[in-house]
């Protein structure tokens, strides 16, 4: 039963995020990709991480995802525009760089992560609590990095009007 | 790997039996109520402005909802041509499933005893309980959005974009405004904030700031008037399901009022309750046994019907607001005095605390 469900799961996951890659309308793109994150929040509640299921879809399918959709819509593109799209060298080595650094950390972390997972519970309090002791620091250096992000986007939304 | 999901109590096959029995009786009260509300939202709406209201089909007019229904089903279901098919079919679906997905985890009553084993009143009882409920609704917004994209025409269009806006900003107060109440209950868990609240104050009257908050929010979350700006029949026609008819309409419809009682539950298990009666304890209602039950269970939908009437009745009372103005009204007022409402109850907590 359990071997099922994650199969299903991660199969669906899989499925989906080529489903995003390979779609040719940007608007199924973005749906295939909350599918993703929903087969993902799936496989987390398969490891008893329900706070953290939880949160991948009241974050990335639940807000994030609304974002893009607007921005798709509000920009409405028709697929004769996407033809132009030439694939940069640029391009091909960035993806190439970070393929490779996550298989690299990937397969570093692999036994560590498959050892932990029996005791990752994510209960709200017991995650909470290592946030705010042991991590108190690096969540706080975090929440700056994200308010300096948002601050930056004001000023550039603010720039571009004036001019 | 321990799957908590699925571990059966000792009695699988009752275990079994129990859960499907409540999927099936809560899922049922609640799209009959919301049927009903269909009905409710046409008598009030006649009270208010001085007619009658529909009351030919049923005695005053109870079986209007199933006329409404036959007539949905035998109306011409319209694919126009220049649609994208594919959502344009599932939209309505989507509209519809997170609301009752989110019924899963609210709870309904007292916990029931039967045959020796004890039943908790709520499909699902989460210890991330809030959270769920909060990830599964913002989904809601989807069925809209897609809705609006997929009829390819100038004003569903404009209605799924204020949609998009709208939900997105709301959310953000509906989770902001909740956070003093776990912040006191020290659970996220919805059972044990009713069983606080029922030794306790309720939190409308310990977290009024939070109450009022959690529902502005809550009536633009369910897009109804003040807030129904992605369906403004007077600006964009029927804004996001101009372009539906038939049975995917009603889907719609069925899906707003669902969504309706689930925010209704919301504020009598947050702010009103739950189950509780004034001045009855945890332990009064323990020794009721399943009268207990039932008596809390009646309060609960006294409750929410209570809360559906003061929606139908704030929706034709009052007028729309502009787009501008709900924006700065969630980003430049209830925001700030959601985080203001966070601090306080630290402040007044660890006051309390040392």
């Amino acid at each position: 039963m359990e071997q099922l469900l994650f199969f299903l799961m991660a199969g669906g996951m899989v499925a989906a995020t080529l489903a995003t890659i390979f779609a040719r309308n940007p608007v199924y793109s973005a749906i295939f990709m909350i599918l993703s994150f929903a087969a993902t929040a799936g496989l987390f509640v398969m490891l008893d991480a329900y706070l953290i299921a939880v949160v991948e879809v009241l974050v990335y399918a639940g807000a994030i995802m609304v974002l893009f959709l607007f921005v798709i819509m509000l920009i409405n593109l028709r697929s004769d525009e996407l033809e132009g799209l030439k694939v940069n060298p640029l391009m091909v080595i960035a993806a190439g760089t970070f393929l490779g650094l996550m298989s690299k950390a990937v397969s570093d972390l692999g036994p560590a992560v498959q050892s932990r997972a029996n005791d990752l519970e994510g209960t709200p309090a017991l995650v909470a609590e290592t946030l705010f002791t042991e991590y108190a620091v690096p969540f706080e250096a975090v929440s700056l990095l994200l308010l300096a992000a948002i601050l930056g986007t004001v000023v550039l939304a603010r720039r571009s009007q004036d001019a | 790997m321990s799957l908590a999901v699925l571990t059966f109590a000792d009695d699988p096959i009752f275990y079994l039996a129990a859960n499907l029995a409540k999927i099936v009786v809560f899922t049922h009260i609640v799209l009959i109520l919301s049927a009903l509300s269909v009905l409710a939202e046409r008598k009030v709406s006649a009270w208010m402005q001085d007619r009658l209201g529909p009351n030919r089909v049923g005695p005053g007019g109870i079986l209007q909802p199933a006329a409404d229904a036959l007539k949905f089903f035998f109306k011409e279901d319209i694919v126009p041509g220049h649609v994208d098919k594919v959502l344009y079919i599932l939209a309505p679906a989507i509209a519809l499933m997170p609301a009752l997905i989110v019924l899963a985890v609210i709870p309904y009553g007292p916990p029931l005893t039967v045959l020796g084993e004890t039943i908790p009143m709520v499909i699902a009882d989460l210890d991330i309980g809030i959270l769920f409920v909060f990830a599964i609704s913002s989904l809601g917004v989807y069925g809209i959005v897609l809705a609006g994209w997929a009829s390819n025409s100038k004003y569903p269009m404009l209605g799924g974009v204020r949609a998009s806006a709208q939900m997105i900003s709301y959310e953000v107060m509906l989770g902001l405004s909740v956070v003093g109440i776990f912040m006191s209950t020290e659970s996220l868990r919805l059972t044990d904030v009713i069983t606080s609240q029922v030794d306790g104050t309720w939190f409308m009257f310990s977290q009024p700031i939070a109450f009022i908050i959690f529902v502005i929010a809550a009536f633009a979350e369910t897009n109804r008037l003040p807030f129904d700006l992605p369906e403004a029949e007077t600006e964009l026609v029927a804004g996001y399901h101009t372009e539906y008819s038939s049975m995917k309409f009603a889907m719609f419809f069925i899906g707003e009022y669902t969504a309706m009682f689930v925010f209704s539950a919301l504020v009598a298990v947050l702010f009103l309750g739950g189950w509780d009666i004034p001045f009855m304890s945890n332990a009064d209602f323990e020794a009721l046994g399943n009268w207990g039950t039932l008596l809390g269970f009646l309060s609960f939908f006294v409750k929410c019907l209570a809360f559906l009437f003061f929606y139908i009745w704030v929706r034709w009372t009052i007028p729309r607001f502009r787009f501008d103005q709900l924006m700065n009204l969630g980003w430049k007022v209830l925001m700030p005095i959601a985080l203001v409402n966070v601090v306080l109850t630290g402040v007044v907590l660890g006051w309390l605390g040392s």
